[in-house]
């Protein structure tokens, strides 16, 4: 039945679509926008709830349905509507941080400290290295590497190194959350994730700007470091603030948190990135503070999955849709390396910071499975790559895209094989889930 | 840190004009929009995301239940608790001096009023069940129907004979559609205030009211489902061509076939957390077929709703809560769009309000006196009185945002006034009224009475 609805919707929305072929630039923009909102909505339900019953994740099912709807395959969700639903990009971004930081309570998460820092430190540096390296050996076959020298070339591949070591906090926690899954091996990923997040913004801006001076261009160390005092302090600063504001809802409000909740992760993400500011670390403050600080840290969870699931279900749709499949065409051969690479990597040098750390034994093993999956980050600094250095960044954003087009596809299912093996499934909440539930709902107490 | 969202910051240059209405204009565009500048600064942005955060809250609190107590305590409907500061702060929010809603941010919400649009539509459907149809007795729909097709034609007939004085010439076709929008706009009852009786699930026969209200409803949604199929937009974005019947009948076929398919989908779907994101996506998607057509989605949705509410399935009651528990605050968010589309110095809309009033009440009154000469249904003094002087629902705020999608013209502009005006304009008239005959201690006190004890138990 739910392939059968699959492929009416399509047809439906292909005959809508052939009704008026013009419609993507003016007039039935707006009920464009519409139409694929409440098409993607319903068909990456649907199409998740297939991938479940075949053992699969169901954010996996979203992300295909994306690709699949997108305007580089069927085409049935047009460029322009696609760039509309971006707006639930930052939200949900927002709330995944949001849940992100509430789960990293300091008196659970200390007994995971050690490993945290020790993969942090060889997993995750040693891994960009790791690219690093490859990717300058590998310079043959990458056409934008022809005519620099040995030191501009070794500049290039370690920014993207950095790039492609980028993680994906939105799919470790949505997978997290879609799994229920609890314990050691699911915490531990969840604290590296958000952490090394920074760590790759930092080096990031660091080795790029370095970078840049080996192009003749001038790179102010000062103005760098001011940029990233502020993008990182200030939203710090405006995370307290948000937590804050949140555990005063909580307390003085009684009904119609859901609703409040998505306001504060609208705000957050869309004035957030306009002042400079990272959503994301904004996001996870205020989502620690209310969690370490206050007593509502169970609250903020139960608030985000009662009002997420339509915008995580959008979002993760929106994402597959705009996956550059062309990307893959013209540097397929070296993103499949380099992903085959990065994968290899995450996963024995996680085994050797395991061992460092002396961590337990599902985390040595396990843990380097929800390294993998990649996403927005690598995407962002993608586009940052090709905006500082702009006679190479095409093509080389476009290796980029093909490596988190490949991660996208192929990570979530071996992090949701790594939730299962270690027993972590379903952890969270053991009475069993019916068919279709087990993650987030959208919040509809706004209508008192 | 995700890649940043560009939406709000879209060139307004490649926007298309809408100086007073949400619709994509004829070729070649009549105004060019005197825009100033090419992009919202930062500073602009960030008070426009925080002044619609704000109105969004602010509407979604206006839909609290201690609001609604608080409504029902004090014997007023939506319209002027809740309904009257938002048309107020929507008008604010459009001044240029504020500039939180202003053209172009409009134009950039379309697609959430389309949704809104589908949401209402299918709400008004989804009470159309089995129980309400056998409900209504043959002389209560004659009444409805001579309610309906007075109120309708004295509309008509007014705002008619005011729009040959001041609309610019734009041929017959125009001329009609716009009529017709303004009495279909204006034929619809609220469904709450004190015109209405409580209404009790599993209380037995339904009021005979109730009944010449939904049939108000119906009358709207023909009148909308007309102009859409026979008054088509005038912009080109459209590869099909065909007659206004056809277009009917494509309406109907697919608010059916719509209604069919979520029927499918809901039944697939267990009721847990699923199943609100599947409704939503189900609105969405009607609405936006009907809206990438060019047909109303208040019209597919509500015929989509029909089709659900009468086939038999399990999750009826969870269909039903979960669209009435949104539907209040759509509307006040309609109210704000309204209140920012607002050209109070244009007096042609004024009049309309007050036509729209004279309208309704004359034809009302010559229907029930229909009514009691060919001895159908006769409601008591008191129900007629109120009935007469019922406020306009919010149906018929929806009515005057979905001719703002679709349609350009000024009178498209004049017909926002002309309905919030008159809602507010009814609404004071049937309070007043109502809190007359309450020195009586008559009836309509002891459904005050009947309404504030439902509430507080």
């Amino acid at each position: 039945m739910r392939i059968f609805l699959l492929i009416v919707f399509a047809g439906l929305m292909h005959a809508t679509r052939s009704f008026a072929p013009q419609a993507g630039a003016d007039g039935a923009g707006a009920a464009g926008t519409a139409v694929a909102f409440g098409y993607l909505l319903l068909s990456a339900l649907f199409a998740g709830s297939i991938f479940k019953s075949f053992g699969l994740p169901r954010l996996t099912g979203y992300l295909v349905t994306g690709i699949l709807a997108g305007p580089q395959v069927m085409g049935l969700v047009s460029q322009p509507a696609l760039e509309n639903l971006e707006i639930f990009n930052g939200m949900a971004i927002a709330l995944i941080a949001l849940t992100a930081g509430a789960e990293l309570g300091v008196r659970e998460m200390k007994p995971l400290l050690r490993s945290i820092f020790w993969i942090i430190v060889v997993a995750i540096l040693g891994v960009m290295a790791i690219l690093s390296v490859t990717i300058y050996l590998c310079r043959d076959l990458l056409p934008f590497f022809n005519g620099l020298t040995l030191i501009q070339a070794i500049g290039v591949a370690t920014v993207l190194g950095v790039t492609m070591t980028a993680q994906s906090p939105a799919v470790v926690i949505a997978l997290r959350s879609e799994m229920q899954a609890e314990g050691p091996v699911s915490r531990t990923v969840l604290g590296v994730v958000v952490l090394s997040d920074l760590v790759v913004i930092l080096i990031f801006a660091v080795v790029s700007s370095l970078t840049t001076t080996l192009f003749g261009n001038s790179a102010d160390a000062l103005e760098t470091a001011g940029r990233l005092a502020w993008e990182i302090l200030g939203s710090v600063g405006a995370g307290v603030l948000a937590g804050l504001l949140l555990a005063g809802f909580f307390k003085h409000v009684k009904g119609g948190a859901a609703l409040f909740v998505l306001a504060v992760a609208f705000v957050m993400a869309e004035v957030g990135q306009r002042v400079a500011f990272d959503p994301l670390i904004i996001a996870c403050a205020a989502g620690a503070l209310v969690r370490n600080f206050t007593s509502y840290g169970h609250k903020l969870l139960e608030e985000i999955e009662g009002s997420s699931l339509a915008v995580y279900v959008v979002f993760f749709a929106v994402t597959g849709a705009s996956i550059h499949i062309d990307a893959l065409q013209m540097v397929g051969i070296p993103a499949a390396i380099f992903v085959l690479v990065r994968g290899t990597g995450f996963y024995g040098l996680n085994w050797v910071a395991g061992t460092i750390a002396r961590a337990p034994m599902s985390i040595r093993k396990y843990a380097g499975f929800g390294l993998m999956p990649q996403a927005g980050l690598a995407l962002a600094l993608a586009l940052l790559f090709s905006r500082t250095f702009p006679d190479l960044g095409v093509t080389a954003a476009a290796l980029v895209l093909g490596g988190v087009a490949i991660n996208e596809m192929v990570a979530p299912i071996l992090y949701r094989f790594a939730l299962v093996k270690s027993g972590e499934a379903g952890a969270a909440n053991p009475a069993p889930a019916p068919e279709l539930e087990g993650a987030p709902a959208l919040a509809t107490e706004s209508g008192g | 840190m995700e890649p940043p969202t560009a939406i709000l910051e879209t060139p307004v240059s490649q926007l298309p004009p809408p100086p007073l209405i949400l619709a994509p204009q004829p070729p070649p565009p009549p105004v060019e929009p005197a825009l100033g500048k090419r992009f919202w600064s930062v500073p602009e942005v960030i008070k426009i995301i925080l002044g619609l955060v704000v109105l969004f809250a602010l509407a979604s609190l206006g839909a609290h239940h201690k609001v609604r107590r608080l409504e029902r305590k004090l014997r007023i409907s939506g319209v002027i608790t809740a309904g009257l500061p938002f048309v107020i702060l929507g008008y604010i929010a459009s001044l240029p001096s504020v500039g939180v809603l202003p053209d172009t941010v409009l134009w950039v919400l379309r697609p959430v009023l389309v949704l809104a649009l589908g949401w209402i539509g299918f709400v008004v459907g989804f009470r159309f069940d089995a129980s309400v149809i056998e409900s209504i007795q043959r002389p209560v729909a004659t009444a409805g129907f001579f309610v309906g097709a007075f109120t309708f034609t004295s509309i008509l007939i007014f705002c008619g004979a005011l729009l040959i004085l001041v609309e610019p010439s734009e041929g017959a076709g125009t001329f009609f559609r716009d009529a017709i929008l303004i009495a279909s706009a204006g034929s619809v009852i609220a469904h709450r205030g004190p015109h209405v009786p409580v209404r009790r699930e599993g209380g037995g026969r339904a009021d005979p009211i109730w009944g010449i209200v939904h049939l108000q409803h119906l009358a709207g949604i023909i009148g909308l489902l007309i102009v859409a199929a026979y008054f088509r937009p005038t912009d080109a974005t459209l590869m099909w061509q065909l007659p206004g019947t056809a277009w009917l009948f494509i309406t109907l076929g697919l608010g059916t076939a719509i209604g069919g398919i979520v029927y499918a989908t809901l039944c697939s779907v267990k009721p847990g957390p699923d199943f609100v994101v599947v409704l939503l996506g189900s609105v969405g998607f009607a609405a936006g077929i009907a809206g990438f057509l060019r047909l109303s989605p208040i019209v597919v949705c509500f015929i989509a709703g029909f089709i659900l509410a009468n086939l038999p399935f399990h999750t009826r009651a969870l269909v039903r809560s979960t669209l009435v528990r949104l539907e209040r605050p759509i509307y006040l968010i309609f109210l704000l769009v309204s209140g920012s589309l607002l050209r109070v110095g244009e007096w042609q809309g004024w009049m309309i309000m007050l036509l729209l009033v004279a309208g309704t009440i004359l034809g009302r009154s010559v229907a029930w006196e229909i009514c009691r000469r060919r001895h159908v249904f006769v409601p008591s003094h008191e129900q007629k009185r109120r009935l007469t002087l019922a406020p306009l629902g919010a149906l018929s705020v929806a009515v005057a945002v979905n001719a703002q999608l679709l349609y350009y013209g000024p009178v498209i502009s004049w017909l926002v006034v002309g309905v919030i005006g008159a809602s507010i304009v009814t609404e004071i008239l049937v309070q007043f009224t109502a809190r007359g005959l309450l020195g009586g201690g008559g009836s309509v006190a002891a459904v005050v009475r009947e309404e504030a004890n439902e509430v507080a138990s």
